[in-house]
């Protein structure tokens, strides 16, 4: 019996050890800063974590397609109000609601836009708790840092300074016109409903919007490539089911005036630049007739918005 | 879960498997290995699971019926020609399922091109058919279990389940080793309970197979696939590093699988063979095969070689060949024809292209120079075992093994000739400045990783070699130092493995043959 106890309690310092090491290695790897230099991945989304606590009004999420269509300082610019695209490259639901948890922490959006593409998009069961064991443990996620660790790595403090001044979008001026343009809409496309685990997640999206007092609202960015009918309606259904507002560019091309000949970068995948400003007028005056955002450009406390507004403009003038 | 290396085997499936396993009655825990296996399976093949249902049903009803054969009839010429029949059907079925699975693309793409070739404007359509996981493993243990039975060597088991957990046991399934029925069959079926022992040791192995996949194979696979995807743009230099690299990589990715594999068995009970012993320090082609992959080679030899050499024909080609040749030389003519037959087949069986046929007859080439020449060095009493010579064998031995590695991982034949070329007509460095290095998606971090990893795993070889008991010693060492390494390998894997963002996951490379 003692034997047996006497194992136990070795497995159990065992682990112990190892977590206390994993503990320790996680707080070395991480990023100190969120600056592409540091080794932050995602750098463009994880720019909101060094944004002013509770500054910004509105949030986005999702994947490529929100960063290619929506430029929160353009609607700053016409609106006043503050907006950050936590968006990335193929982003998958899971990886939305960590997303969404880590803002929370810091910011208390009005409203939370979510953008419909990453509910299509297939993951593993075990990839959410995966994501979480990274977020727990950055060791697993920053792991590859041995590369270039520096002396402050080992004894500074997380401390995040990036002052990212698109907030989130990307600038891409590309024109790869749609070769033949015909109703997309009506074409199918791989998996053309909401799987179990999307909506497993999506669940839990819905409920942290609603315990942390945030509006939520689910759109869809115009893409060619990735939208139909069936998709809308599947993301409809949901919407309906949970009385969330659901808006689907897809279906208002017409009045956003989208070429598939010109405003986009790759054939219909994303949008171009000029794709983004029709879209993100379009947003700018939808968000402002349907919920209560405040004009911040007279603030003082949003002055380094004024500021970043400036850097924003010489660097779409550079770009042009 | 696509393989051993994904995060739903190794901290979901495998440790449920386990906790269910330790649950049930020690009767019935072949059942939970049965059923994770089949799920196992399922989860990577889906439907074509039936394939290997099948099997173990079939080799099930042809082992009772040569079995019967050998209760009715009186006469055992007259069984045995009977059962000889039974088994001739066996091997057909079972080597003609793998065909047409394996092979089919191939043999109609041939016949497509002497279609063209002969001006005949006929184009067969080549017929898109799935592949299950590990059909070229299970196969060969079905095939060996049938011959084994007709040989009397194994009784005919009356129970299919324990066959097909024979067949599909999840650990062997991707990459084998290749099991013969009286090996595994009955530990499968025993139940052994799972000590603290079978998990710590299962465990450390599994530990150290990881390593070798994570740190050194899968970090060296993208500049692997840049420069045999490319290789045009490179010298002949940096062909010689493809090569090379490429055989680093596919030894720690087949025998680090194989370590995962063996541990896993081990938190089991269950003992496979091995499939590696340091090959790298063979000193000639014929011992590298005894040393690498070793139970294809051994089934190769008992299946393929022994029949073919001790057939009718070939007693009859060295009766006649004696006089003129010499009692050394005429059985190597019978003997030289089984060697031609197992690696044709040893050629084919790692995949269906002439590449694959040319890197059996490249290996076939080299053995039989071995044995022609064997007369020859004992004239001249040139000994490869011992001092200066014993090293420069082995070094002759991996050079010729890389050229080897360097046919199979090709795109073609064509193109695997055009790359030796290369490496004879233009050998060069190119400068491994920042911008070689990026396009070969390494930097010298990663290179350092990969040399020093490389150096433990071969320090860890030569203690082997020298029949050091490494495992047993760490074992018995004290706690301190136990905890010590074995934290070390954790967090090697942990900090140095090439996984997460920013890596392509790389299943087990044998899988896909």
């Amino acid at each position: 019996m003692s034997e047996k106890w006497n194992r136990i309690g070795r497995i159990f310092l065992f682990f112990m050890i190892f977590f206390t090491l994993v503990w320790y290695g996680s707080r070395i790897v991480e990023p100190k800063d969120n600056l592409d230099q540091f080794g932050m991945k995602d750098v463009s989304a994880n720019g909101i974590l060094s944004e002013r606590k509770d500054s910004i009004d509105v949030l986005f999420l999702g994947d490529s397609l929100v960063y290619s269509s929506i430029s929160p300082m353009a609607m700053y610019e016409k609106e006043g109000f503050t907006s950050y695209l936590c968006s990335t490259p193929a982003q998958p639901l899971y990886y939305t609601k960590s997303l969404l948890e880590r803002t929370l922490q810091n910011q208390s959006p009005k409203l939370v836009v979510l953008e419909a593409d990453t509910f299509f998009r297939d993951f593993l069961a075990t990839d959410p708790a995966v994501e979480k064991i990274k977020e727990l443990f950055p060791l697993f996620e920053y792991h590859d840092r041995w590369k270039n660790l520096q002396a402050q790595d080992w004894t500074g403090d997380v401390h995040y300074t990036y002052n990212n001044v698109l907030k989130g979008f990307r600038i891409n001026r590309d024109i790869k016109p749609v070769q033949k343009i015909g109703s997309y809409m009506d074409d199918h496309k791989k998996g053309e409903s909401i799987s179990v685990l999307n909506r497993w997640v999506l669940d839990s999206i819905v409920q942290m919007c609603k315990e942390k007092g945030c509006q939520l609202l689910v759109y869809s960015t115009p893409s060619y490539k990735n939208w139909n009918w069936k998709r809308h309606d599947a993301v409809q259904t949901y919407c309906d089911d949970n009385k969330i507002p659901y808006l689907d560019l897809n279906t208002e091309t017409k009045s956003l005036s989208i070429d598939w000949k010109e405003d986009t970068r790759d054939q219909g995948d994303h949008l171009n630049y000029e794709g983004a400003m029709k879209v993100t007028k379009y947003m700018e005056e939808y968000l402002k007739k349907h919920y209560d955002l405040e004009d911040h450009r007279q603030d003082e406390q949003y002055q380094s918005w004024n500021d970043s507004l400036v850097n924003y403009n010489k660097t779409i003038e550079d770009r042009k | 879960m696509e393989s051993y290396f994904t995060v739903m085997f190794a901290f979901f499936f495998l440790p449920v498997t386990m906790l269910v396993y330790q649950l049930f009655p020690v009767k019935k825990r072949w059942v939970v290995l049965l059923v994770a296996s089949l799920i196992f399976f399922w989860s990577i093949s889906g439907g074509l699971i039936l394939f290997v249902i099948l099997s173990g049903f079939m080799i099930h009803y042809f082992g009772l019926w040569m079995e019967n054969i050998d209760l009715q009839c009186s006469s055992h010429k007259e069984a045995q020609k009977k059962k000889r029949s039974v088994l001739v059907f066996a091997i057909c079925v079972h080597i003609g399922i793998l065909v047409l699975c394996k092979y089919t693309g191939f043999l109609l793409g041939n016949i497509n091109s002497l279609f063209v070739w002969l001006n005949i404007p006929i184009l067969i359509q080549v017929p898109k058919i799935g592949l299950p996981i590990g059909i070229s493993f299970y196969s060969l243990q079905a095939v060996s279990y049938c011959v084994d039975v007709y040989r009397q060597k194994i009784k005919a088991d009356h129970n299919p389940l324990r066959l097909l957990l024979f067949l599909v046991f999840f650990p062997t399934i991707m990459e084998g080793p290749i099991c013969r029925y009286e090996q595994t069959a009955y530990s499968l079926w025993e139940g052994k309970s799972i000590s603290y022992g079978s998990l710590t040791f299962g465990t450390q192995r599994i530990l150290w197979g990881v390593f070798k996949k994570l740190v050194i194979a899968d970090r060296l696979n993208p500049m692997v696939n840049e420069l045999f995807t490319n290789y045009q743009n490179y010298s002949g230099g940096m062909v010689c590093i493809a090569m090379v690299t490429y055989t680093l990589q596919l030894y720690m990715d087949f025998s680090g699988t194989m370590d995962v594999v063996i541990g896993t068995a081990e938190i089991f009970g269950v003992h496979l063979p091995e499939n590696f012993r340091q090959p790298f320090f063979s000193k000639s082609i014929a011992e590298f095969w005894q040393r690498w992959h070793i139970t294809l080679g051994t089934w190769f030899k008992d299946y393929v070689f022994y029949p073919v050499s001790m057939s009718k024909m070939a007693k009859k080609i060295t009766r006649k060949t004696k006089k003129k040749l010499g009692y050394y030389y005429a059985p190597l003519v019978a003997g030289s024809i089984a060697l031609f037959a197992v690696w044709i087949c040893n050629g084919l069986w790692h995949g269906s292209g002439w590449h694959f046929i040319f890197f059996g007859l490249y290996h076939f080439f080299f053995i039989l120079m071995g044995n022609l020449m064997l007369p020859l060095l004992r004239k001249y009493h040139l000994q490869f075992n011992h001092g200066f010579l014993r090293y420069l064998a082995m070094i002759r031995t991996t050079i010729l093994v890389c050229i080897g590695e360097l046919i199979f991982r090709a795109d073609g034949l064509r193109i695997a000739l055009a790359m030796i070329k290369k490496m004879f007509v233009d050998f060069q460095f190119e400068s491994l400045n920042a911008q070689m290095l990026s396009t070969l998606h390494i930097d010298m971090q990663d290179i350092l990783l990969v040399c020093v990893s490389v150096l433990i795993v071969f320090v860890i070889s030569v203690c082997k070699e020298k029949n050091v008991q490494i495992r047993k010693k760490v074992a018995s060492g004290p706690i301190v130092l136990r905890w010590t390494l074995y934290y070390t390998l954790i967090f090697a894997v942990i900090l140095f493995g090439a996984y997460g963002t920013g890596y392509v996951p790389v299943d087990p490379m044998y899988a896909s043959y």
